[in-house]
């Protein structure tokens, strides 16, 4: 399921991004990982229910808990971060390189996302605001990852 | 359930063999079937959980046993494999399209993470299609709300402690906490000796309606008195969904558990022991609530106590759990009945819990699948 925008960024899957703004490629640094983080943040395409109102990611056409229809919606970029871990050892069939963060973004829309987080070699405190910010795989596609918000000055 | 009983166990050691799934799964038929005191041909439909092995898989363990021509049935729900073919195993006597029924459940599961768990490639690739990742998680949830490294450490150390004296778990060995906490960090804050590991193995039962079971004179029936089985429901989340509601998460497991309850007629509080899915330490303090042995949030409170040890007012996974025995994903709720009605039987010697009259077992697999199976007297 690998999609190629006008702008030819693939994706993992085509409908994972409810808009990709100019995304330039960077590429992947072991000592910065900060540095895989393409471009600025990004908003997730999610489904909400005409119905009963839940929202789904990846998007639903058709509410898979009431079986209205549903609309497409772009998340709020922002999110706050809940439970998060790390992978330290290669899984089967991953591009990312180990080790790395996953964590799950509480979105104001109601839902919560599992994703890589960046741009932090140590697990954030639970509630640190993220962005969520393109990632480019070894491979040159993109999916979505985490990022902590910059902190004001 | 009315009229179900469990007429015979059988069950083939977890660990690691050279035999194939079709010997592993035909020691554990053949078993139930001894102990039962029926032949094959005696058996109306035969059903076999398994997730890993090829085509017409339980055609070929059931090939070993005998040729008597009997339908069988292929069953496949990840985790809650055997739990599934005991349901509908269950519900074909209740319900009059039985009266004998063998159920096997059978695994030759390769070393390490469980791969294809049912995630899309974007999700493996991208580094979230991560079976342990959904354990942490959770894990880490847990520790949000009182949960110390500590308990998730005791968990392990309490159900190795049990296996010291279960001949068919692969792992016997007692281990302190130090040596849990100290093993390889997999996913923080999980190690790896408090996840368990995929293995081999196979166990089995023989279904019976309890007319049935009184005519042929059956030993030692144990009354099965409720199964449930559900799958994903709307606000569930597990494994490999990648997305959840951040308010109202339900929980397959307790679902599972309120249906079993409601037909067995029993509370939590009639449970004599439980065997549940603990996949990880973690896992088995989130099923302490969801099974309702204690309000959400007073799960180290139970651990604690002691409550749920040998010995204790409830105790978990008296057989060692899967944290000891290994997990072979297709056998792993059919192992658990496997102790639940040699508790109830009175016959789990060194390991025995007095007097146990009334035990629950719990399954739950990737693709959201929970089943939860209440036995007694």
């Amino acid at each position: 399921m690998t999609a190629e925008t006008t702008s030819g960024v693939r994706l993992v899957r085509d409908d994972l991004f409810a808009g990709v703004p100019g995304v330039a490629h960077q590429s992947a640094d072991a000592d910065e990982r900060a540095d895989i983080v393409a471009g600025a943040p990004i908003a997730l395409a999610a489904s909400r229910c005409t119905g009963c109102g839940r929202v789904h990611f990846p998007a639903r056409e058709q509410c898979p808990a009431c079986g209205a229809p549903s609309q497409r919606i772009a998340l709020d970029t922002r999110a706050s971060l809940g439970a998060c871990t790390a992978v330290l050892h290669p899984p089967p069939g991953g591009l990312v390189e180990v080790p790395y963060l996953v964590g799950v973004a509480r979105f104001p829309e109601g839902i919560s996302i599992m994703g890589v987080v960046t741009g932090a070699t140590q697990t954030p405190p639970q509630d640190t605001p993220v962005d969520t910010v393109a990632m480019v795989l070894p491979d040159g596609r993109l999916t979505y990852a985490f990022r902590p918000a910059p902190t004001p000055q | 359930m009315q009229h179900v009983t469990v007429a015979g166990i059988g069950i083939h050691p977890f660990g690691r063999f050279e035999a194939g799934y079709q010997v592993l799964g035909a020691h554990a038929g053949r078993e139930a079937l001894a102990d039962a005191g029926v032949a094959l041909s005696d058996v109306d439909t035969v059903l076999v959980g398994n997730v890993g092995a090829g085509m017409a898989k339980g055609q070929n363990v059931v090939d070993l046993i005998g040729h008597a021509g009997v339908p069988i049935i292929n069953v496949e729900a990840a985790c809650a494999s055997s739990g599934s073919a005991l349901w509908l195993g269950a519900r074909l006597i209740e319900h009059g399209a039985a009266r004998i029924v063998l159920c096997i459940g059978v695994e030759k599961a390769p070393r390490g993470f469980v791969a294809a768990s049912g995630y899309e490639d974007w999700q493996i690739e991208g580094g979230i299609g991560v079976n342990p990742v959904y354990f942490a998680l959770q894990a880490q949830e847990l520790m949000a709300r009182g949960v110390s490294a500590d308990d998730l450490a005791d968990v392990s150390v309490k159900n190795h402690r049990h296996a010291v004296h279960n001949p068919n778990a692969m792992y016997r060995r007692e281990m302190d906490r130090d040596e849990v906490l100290e093993s390889r960090m997999v996913c923080p804050p999980l190690t790896l000796l408090m996840l368990c590991a995929p293995n081999e193995g196979a166990a089995a039962c023989v279904l019976m309606h309890e007319d049935e079971a009184r005519r042929r004179g059956v030993r030692a029936p144990v009354r099965l008195r409720a199964v449930s089985l559900v799958s994903r429901g709307p606000d569930d989340w597990f494994v490999p969904a990648p997305s959840f509601p951040t308010e109202g998460r339900t929980s397959l497991t307790a679902r599972a558990a309120r249906m079993a309850y409601d037909e067995a007629g029993v509370a939590p509080g009639d449970l004599d022991i439980v065997e549940c899915q603990d996949t990880d330490s973690g896992s088995e303090l989130a099923a302490y609530s969801d099974l309702g042995l204690c309000a959400g949030g007073d799960e180290a409170g139970l651990l604690r106590g002691g409550d749920t040890a040998l010995g204790g007012r409830i105790p978990v996974n008296p057989s060692g759990g899967l944290l000891s025995k290994g997990e072979p994903l297709g056998a792993s709720g059919l192992g658990q009945l496997h102790e639940l009605v040699l508790q109830v039987r009175g016959d789990a010697g060194v390991r025995q819990v007095d007097g146990a009259a009334t035990g629950l077992g719990h399954v739950m697999g990737a693709g959201h699948n929970a089943s939860v199976v209440i036995v007694g007297r």
